[in-house]
């Protein structure tokens, strides 16, 4: 690209000027306040147009430096230039309430659109940035050393990070992530749904597993009671064996009749007594009945044989006399045997009495002891009757139990394999998984490209930077790079500095090469005119010689504004050297 | 004699888990098997065959008690069932010594048995799964030993790792009639001879299409048997082309429009094809709302001309991009790969 002419109709102190540039070098001196500045303001602002600030900042902003000392509503410019063989023209109204830009092509009468980027594309595509950090050269870019060492310094890292200015690929990158995200967050969306659903089951079968756990608790509580009811089973059927033995032995003691036990040997005795008295009365009598028959025969005898009346009569009357008295007699005994008798029986009776009453006593004694025993029996069998009642329910206990168990068992089987089954299906569930795949895969391919392309523009870059620098130094500087700490390090013949060990002017001219680089980088097809508002000030004649020779050699157009005669005076020795 | 094979009925599955419609797909599961249970006792069908898979599970005792009430109010109508992969005879199964109603036999034995029915000069054969799998194909070899006129082989596998069938083999066996089940898609592989009844309901979503069991009768030497439809709902694959959807909004109309005429109770699997505008993005989100959509799949494709894209760009990165993952046997992750960095630098582009 060539400028060819400006035509400045209100711009600062400037009013319908026109200014013509030709090929190679144009070299414009002035005094200071002559508007070198302002001119080359206006040819940025013609590129990029300039922005009213708002506020505070717009005091003292370019708008309002530049606005024109005039007729404020002119401000206005108009230029032309020549790019791929083509010429076009570009006006620009600058008046805030009335801008305005026009793109036209002379050459073919094709109205192009600045707003759609087309002068932006014959610019190479650089924007302002680009440009004011390339061939737009300021007035002294850095007031002091360190300043021009850290604004160096933050030139290259930044060539550094943006490789070759491919805006599209960060965006790409960028919108990419944000697909990336976006799936990310679906996935963990998805798999956490997946998680609750697990989770939901696991917490299942963990219930299902503590109900089980409750019934072998509750198994073993009813074996022991089982054990403990089957011991005391035992124990009470000793004890009610034992029971029975005893009740039985008891009960055939008190099976044993009152009578025959109470007095019976007694009883015989007296009965016996009481007989031997009755033969013995007998016995009395029968021998009373012969000593009184033979009495009689005897009496009888003698009455016959003795004839005397008298006498008959006499032994009748002894006989008669003596049967009385032995009638008497006999009966007298007889009562007393009697009576003896009856006291006997009285007191037999008596005896018997008590004796039966004591055996009564007893025998109640007895009774109540066996009857004792028996509920004591029937306590036991009670207790027994009990226990076995116990002893089923906790057999059917054991039976639900153990039912139970058996079901929750099934079903936890069949929830374990339902939740390994949902565990598979998750493993396989990978649409999201697939996308996720590729856009990461996208994105890995668009850094590595990008990081390639880049590797191969620094490479490119860094042996522009080279050429130019020791064209400009005359071989003293060989190359210039960022290190491992970011640090800028200048390559000589024979060693490598820092920026710090370098002069001011060495900077300068580093920076020169830099920008020069960078800006042929962005040019491809068109080189950009480079234009220079005293940009030499720090560089001693040698170095301003070399560096004019490099630019006059260059064979692109330099529009270099300046405020002292050497320039002039080098560049015709250049020329005159040619 | 008339009989219904029928087989995986999965009883107690719960398909589609976390869908809204999961839970009553399992009782729907069990009404269907009720129904045909009911539909048997109302025309008198004298056999009733179930070619395994009765439980998704391991049966509940409370579940086989169900199911036997079911089958004690068949007034005429005998059981004939085998157990299969999925509810298989476990040591300690409560299929062991379950007390079934008189008209229900179990051929529950290890190798095949068979169980005559003189009324019906029947026979029927089967065995039960006491594993997860049998990979030996013991059906193969099955001869019927012809105790009755009409005998029948009750099955159940015909994949590598459940009892693996040769079916021209099979069909030269002898048997008259030979069902089938474990398959869940019905299938007749020979008319009047062969058939899996399929599942009774779908079970899961790869059961697409129409289920049911199979009606058979048998009359004077001769056999014939067809396919009855009888489950609640189906699974429909519902697949688009983008040329029917210029636009999201067009692409979930048609999903509407398509479901509606098929009936609303049905659940879809929707799959998206062909070529796209790259520009157009269907939201399938809001495709899944539209009703019971079990699955969305959008495997259309960005409409590219790479070639033609590589010429435009030979020289910048979108080219470049291109050219690092374009090639003849892309994977589909590449593909895809290739599709979002093309669509994201094109986009930035303008």
């Amino acid at each position: 690209m060539r400028i060819l002419e400006l035509e400045i109709i209100n711009f600062g102190k400037f009013n319908h000027e026109t200014v013509t540039f030709h090929d190679g070098m144009n070299l414009i001196y002035g005094e200071n306040e002559m508007g070198k500045t302002t001119l080359h303001s206006f040819i940025r602002g013609m590129f990029f147009g300039i922005e009213k600030q708002r506020g505070r900042a717009a005091r003292k902003d370019e708008y309002s430096i530049r606005e024109p000392w005039f007729h404020a509503g002119q401000f206005a410019g108009i230029m032309r230039f020549e790019s791929g063989g083509k010429i076009f023209r570009l006006e620009r109204n600058f008046y805030r309430k009335e801008k305005s830009v026009s793109l036209v092509c002379e050459t073919n009468g094709e109205v192009l659109s600045v707003e759609k980027g087309d002068l932006q594309v014959l610019m190479e595509g650089m924007n302002e940035d680009a440009f004011r950090n390339t061939v737009f050269f300021n007035q002294q870019s850095a007031a002091t050393d360190e300043g021009l060492a850290r604004e160096l310094r933050n030139y290259m890292t930044n060539l550094q990070n943006s490789g070759d200015g491919e805006m599209n690929v960060s965006a790409a990158i960028k919108s990419l992530e944000s697909q990336r995200r976006h799936l990310e967050s679906e996935q963990k969306r998805l798999d956490a749904e997946q998680a609750e659903e697990l989770e939901s089951q696991q917490m299942r079968l963990e219930y299902v597993r503590q109900e089980l756990l409750e019934l072998s608790e509750e198994q073993k509580h009813c074996e022991v009671q089982m054990a403990r009811i089957a011991k005391e089973r035992i124990a009470l059927q000793a004890r009610l064996t034992e029971k029975k033995r005893s009740l039985e032995k008891m009960k055939r003691e008190l099976d044993i009749p009152l009578e025959e036990n109470a007095g019976k040997d007694e009883m015989e005795s007296w009965k016996m007594r009481m007989e031997a008295g009755q033969d013995k009365r007998r016995m009395l009598w029968r021998n009373q009945e012969l000593w009184l028959l033979g009495g009689g025969v005897l009496a009888l005898l003698v009455c016959i044989l003795v004839p005397h009346i008298w006498i008959s009569a006499l032994v009748l009357a002894g006989w008669l006399g003596i049967s009385a008295i032995f009638v008497w007699k006999i009966y007298r005994r007889h009562q007393e045997e009697q009576e003896r008798q009856e006291r006997i029986q009285k007191r037999m009776q008596e005896r018997m009495k008590k004796e039966i009453q004591a055996e009564r006593e007893r025998s109640a004694k007895r009774e109540k002891l066996l009857e004792e025993k028996y509920h004591e029996e029937d306590e036991l069998a009670q207790r027994e009757k009990e226990l076995n009642l116990e002893f089923e329910k906790q057999m059917w206990n054991q039976e639900r139990i153990s039912a139970e168990s058996k079901e929750k068992q099934v079903i936890l089987n069949n929830l374990e394999e339902s939740l390994q089954e949902l565990q598979e299906e998750n493993e396989q569930s990978g649409s999201i998984q697939e996308e996720l795949d590729a856009v990461r895969l996208a994105i890995m391919t668009m850094n590595q490209i990008s990081e390639d392309i880049y590797k191969e523009s620094a490479a490119h870059l860094n042996q522009k930077i080279s050429d130019i620098l020791s064209q400009i130094t005359e071989g003293r500087y060989t190359s210039v790079f960022l290190d491992a700490n970011m640090e800028v390090r200048i390559n000589t013949p024979k060693k490598l500095l820092s920026l710090e060990q370098v002069s001011r002017g060495t900077m300068e001219q580093i920076y020169f090469a830099l920008r020069m680089a960078v800006g042929e980088m962005f040019c491809q097809d068109e080189t950009m005119p480079i234009i220079l508002d005293d940009a030499f000030v720090m560089y001693d004649d040698k170095r301003l010689k070399q560096t004019l020779k490099w630019l006059y050699h260059s064979k692109r157009q330099v529009i270099l504004f300046t405020c002292h005669g050497r320039e002039q005076r080098i560049l015709d020795e250049i020329k005159q050297e040619n | 004699m008339k009989f219904f094979h029928i087989a995986d009925t999965h009883l107690g599955a719960i398909p589609d888990a976390g869908f809204a419609w999961s839970e009553e797909r399992r009782s729907e599961i069990w009404e269907s098997f009720r129904s045909v249970v009911a539909k048997a006792d109302r025309e008198e069908v004298d056999l009733l065959l179930i070619a395994g898979d009765l439980f998704h599970r391991q049966p509940l005792m409370r579940e086989l008690k169900e199911v036997n009430y079911l089958f004690s109010t068949l007034k005429k109508t005998k059981v004939v069932f085998i157990i299969g992969n999925h509810d298989y005879l476990k040591v300690d199964s409560y299929y062991l010594d379950f007390p079934w109603s008189e008209n229900v036999t179990c051929l529950r034995g290890k190798e095949c048995e068979s169980v005559v029915f003189e009324d019906l000069d029947t026979e029927v054969y089967g065995l039960s799964y006491h594993t997860r799998e049998i990979k030996e194909p013991k059906y193969n070899d099955l001869q019927p030993e012809k105790k009755a006129g009409f005998s029948i082989l009750l099955g159940h596998g015909g994949d590598a790792k459940h009892i693996p069938i040769d079916r021209k083999k099979l069909l030269l066996s002898g048997f008259d009639y030979i069902a089938l089940g474990h398959i869940h898609r019905p299938e007749m592989i020979e008319p009047d001879r062969m058939a899996y009844a399929g599942a009774l309901e779908p079970i899961d979503q790869n059961d697409i299409g129409p289920h049911g069991f199979i009606e058979g009768e048998y009359n004077e030497g001769k056999l014939s048997i067809s396919f009855v439809p009888w489950a609640c709902r189906e699974y429909i694959p519902l697949e688009l082309d983008t040329k029917e959807c210029p636009t999201n909004l067009a692409f979930q109309e048609t999903v509407r429009m398509r479901m509606a005429a098929k009936g609303m109770q049905h659940i879809y699997k929707v799959l998206l094809q062909g070529y796209r505008d790259p520009d157009i993005v269907y939201d399938l989100d809001a495709c899944r709302k539209l009703g019971n959509i079990v699955s969305v799949q959008d495997e259309s494709v960005p409409d590219y001309d790479f070639e033609r894209l590589m010429r435009v760009h030979a020289g910048d990165i979108a080219g470049r991009y291109i050219q690092t993952l374009y090639h003849k046997d892309m994977s589909d992750t590449e593909r895809k790969a290739l599709y979002y960095g093309i669509h994201a630098l094109l986009e930035m582009r303008g």
